[in-house]
C-alpha cells in the first residue's frame, strides 16, 4: 500500500516537474531540431515530402474552394474590361500569326540544314503539367507543392516552367506531389546569360521578388530591361530558357525580375530535358539511381509516363523537342 | 450510462482540441496558391491563433500543442526546419507570460501584445535565420509577413472568439 502511494507521489512530482519545466524542455528540443535540420538534410528532404505526399489531397481540398473564389472575383473583374481584352487579344493574334509563319519558315531551313550537315537530332524532353496546390512561401523560404509526383514521371532537378519562363526546379518528390523550389529561393542558384552582352553569370534568390545576379564580369555592360537566360553552364538545363528581366541596377547590384508571376502560380509544367547535370552530385541523392530515373543521352528517349487517374487526369506527359 | 459518459469524454476532447484543430486548418489555409497581399502569409496565421488561444484557453494550447502545430508548419517546408517550432514556443511562452494582464484587458491592448510580440519575433527569426542558412536574408518580405500577420489578428480574433463563445463560454 505504501509503495503504491509513493509511486502515486513520484508519478504525480513527476508530472508536475514536467508541466513545469515543459516550455524549458521544448525550447531545448526544439533547438535539437534545428540542429538536426541542418545536419541531416536527406532525412529532412524524405521526412518533408513524405508529410507533403500525405497532407497533398488534404491541402488540395482547402486550397480548392479557395481557389474556386480566386477564379470567381478574377472572372467577374474580366467581365468589366472585356472589350479592351478583345482588343488585346485581336493584336497577340495578329502577333502570334506572323510569329507562327516565321517559326514555319524557319523549321523548315532548320530541318534542311541539319539534314545537310547531317547533325544529330535534339534531344526531346517530356513535359508534365501539374496544377499548384500549396504556395510554400514565407519570409524563409519559397517554393510551391503541385500535384504530380513520381506517379507521373516527374523527377528531383527537372525545371519548372510556366508559358513565360522559368519557375524553379524540381526540389524533392514524393509519389503524388512534388515541392518545387523557386528562382526567388534563398539556397537558389541558376547558371544565366545575358541575352544582349552574352555574358555569363549566376542568379541567386534573396526570398525576395527580385533575385540578383553574381559573379558577372566587372566589365559588364549591363542595362535595365536586358534579357536573362539559363546559360546552360552545370548541365542542370538546357541553355537560352527564358528567365527574366532586369528590373534595377542599385549600387552595383543587378536585381531581375523573373518572367513567370511567381507569386500567382496556378499551373507549372514539369520540364525533363535529359539533362543528368548537377543533379548527381546534389545532396539527398543517390548518383547511381539518379541516372538510372534519367533517359539514357543517347537514346533521347522521353520518361515513361505513368497513367493519370481521377484528379490527375490532365496530368498529361506531353512530348515535344527542342528544336 | 456509460455511452453517454464516452460521449461526452470525446466531446470534452474535441472542444479541447478545436484550438489546435483550429490552428492546423489556418496553417492550410496560409499555403493556399493564393495571396490576397504581396507578402507570402506561409503560416503567419498560427502564430496570431496560438497567442489568441495561449490568453483565452491556455488549457487547450499548451506549449506542447504549440511546439507540435510549430512542427507541422516546419514539416511543411516554410521555414528552416526547427524555426517556426521556435517560434510558436516564444509566442505561446510571451501570451503565458503577460496572461494575467491580457486576459482582461481591452482588445487593443492585446493587439498591441502580439504586435510587440510580432516585432520580436521578426528580429529574433531574422537573426536565426540568419545563421542557419549562412547568409543575412533579405529582412523585408520576413517584415511584411509580420506586417499582415498583425494586421490579420482582429479578423481572426472575431472568429475565434465567436468559437470560443460558442464552445468553452458554457
Amino acid at each position: 500500500m505504501r509503495q503504491r502511494s509513493s509511486a502515486m507521489g513520484a508519478t504525480s512530482s513527476l508530472k508536475v516537474w514536467f508541466q513545469r519545466f515543459s516550455f524549458v524542455l521544448l525550447t531545448i528540443a526544439a533547438f535539437g531540431v534545428l540542429l538536426i535540420g541542418k545536419a541531416d538534410t536527406v532525412m529532412l528532404s524524405r521526412l518533408r515530402v513524405w508529410v507533403a505526399d500525405s497532407v497533398g489531397p488534404l491541402v488540395h481540398a482547402v486550397s480548392t474552394p479557395i481557389e474556386t473564389a480566386r477564379d470567381t472575383a478574377h472572372e467577374v473583374q474580366s467581365y468589366f474590361s472585356l472589350k479592351q481584352q478583345v482588343e488585346t487579344l485581336q493584336r497577340e493574334n495578329q502577333a502570334l500569326q506572323d510569329s507562327e509563319q516565321q517559326a514555319r519558315t524557319l523549321k523548315a531551313e532548320n530541318e534542311s540544314l541539319r539534314a545537310l550537315l547531317k547533325m544529330a537530332p535534339s534531344p526531346r524532353v517530356a513535359f508534365i503539367s501539374a496544377p499548384v496546390i500549396a504556395d510554400a512561401s514565407s519570409g524563409f523560404v519559397r517554393g510551391v507543392i503541385a500535384l504530380a509526383g513520381r506517379q507521373n514521371s516527374v523527377r528531383k532537378g527537372q525545371a519548372a516552367m510556366v508559358g513565360n519562363g522559368m519557375v524553379g526546379r524540381v526540389q524533392d518528390v514524393g509519389d503524388r506531389v512534388s515541392r518545387v523550389m523557386l528562382l526567388t529561393d534563398i539556397n537558389s542558384r541558376l547558371p544565366i546569360l545575358i541575352e544582349r552582352t552574352r555574358d555569363q553569370a549566376v542568379l541567386a534568390g534573396n526570398n525576395s521578388d527580385t533575385p540578383d545576379i553574381n559573379y558577372l564580369p566587372r566589365d559588364a555592360d549591363i542595362k535595365v530591361g536586358d534579357h536573362v537566360v539559363t546559360s546552360g553552364v552545370g548541365g542542370a538545363f538546357p541553355p537560352g530558357l527564358p528567365v527574366g528581366e532586369v528590373a534595377d541596377i542599385v549600387d552595383g547590384k543587378i536585381y531581375v525580375q523573373p518572367f513567370a508571376d511567381l507569386g500567382r502560380l496556378e499551373f507549372i509544367r514539369m520540364v525533363d530535358y535529359g539533362l543528368p547535370g548537377v543533379l548527381s552530385e546534389d545532396l539527398g541523392v543517390d548518383a547511381d539511381k539518379a541516372q538510372n530515373v534519367r533517359p539514357p543521352a543517347a537514346s533521347m528517349q522521353p520518361p515513361k509516363a505513368a497513367k493519370p487517374a481521377n484528379t490527375q487526369a490532365k496530368l498529361k506527359p506531353v512530348e515535344g523537342s527542342t528544336e | 450510462m456509460i455511452g453517454l459518459s464516452i460521449k461526452h469524454q470525446i466531446g470534452e476532447w474535441l472542444r479541447l482540441a478545436t484550438p489546435a484543430l483550429v490552428s492546423l486548418l489556418l496553417l492550410l489555409i496560409s499555403i493556399a496558391p493564393w495571396r490576397p497581399f504581396d507578402a507570402p502569409l506561409g503560416g503567419s496565421l498560427v502564430g496570431a491563433s496560438i497567442f489568441y488561444w495561449t490568453i483565452y484557453q491556455p488549457e487547450a494550447m499548451t506549449p506542447w500543442i504549440a511546439a507540435l502545430v510549430g512542427l507541422a508548419s516546419d514539416m511543411l517546408g516554410l521555414s528552416p526546419f526547427g524555426l517556426s517550432m521556435l517560434m510558436a514556443l516564444i509566442i505561446c511562452g510571451s501570451a503565458q507570460f503577460w496572461r494575467q494582464q491580457l486576459a482582461d484587458a481591452s482588445f487593443f491592448v492585446v493587439w498591441l501584445a502580439f504586435a510587440a510580440t510580432s516585432l520580436g519575433i521578426f528580429f529574433f527569426s531574422w537573426a536565426l535565420a540568419a545563421l542557419i542558412l549562412e547568409q543575412w536574408p533579405d529582412p523585408w518580405p520576413i517584415a511584411l509577413q509580420s506586417i499582415v500577420n498583425v494586421s490579420l489578428y482582429p479578423v481572426l480574433t472575431l472568429l475565434c472568439g465567436r468559437l470560443q463563445r460558442a464552445l468553452f463560454d458554457q
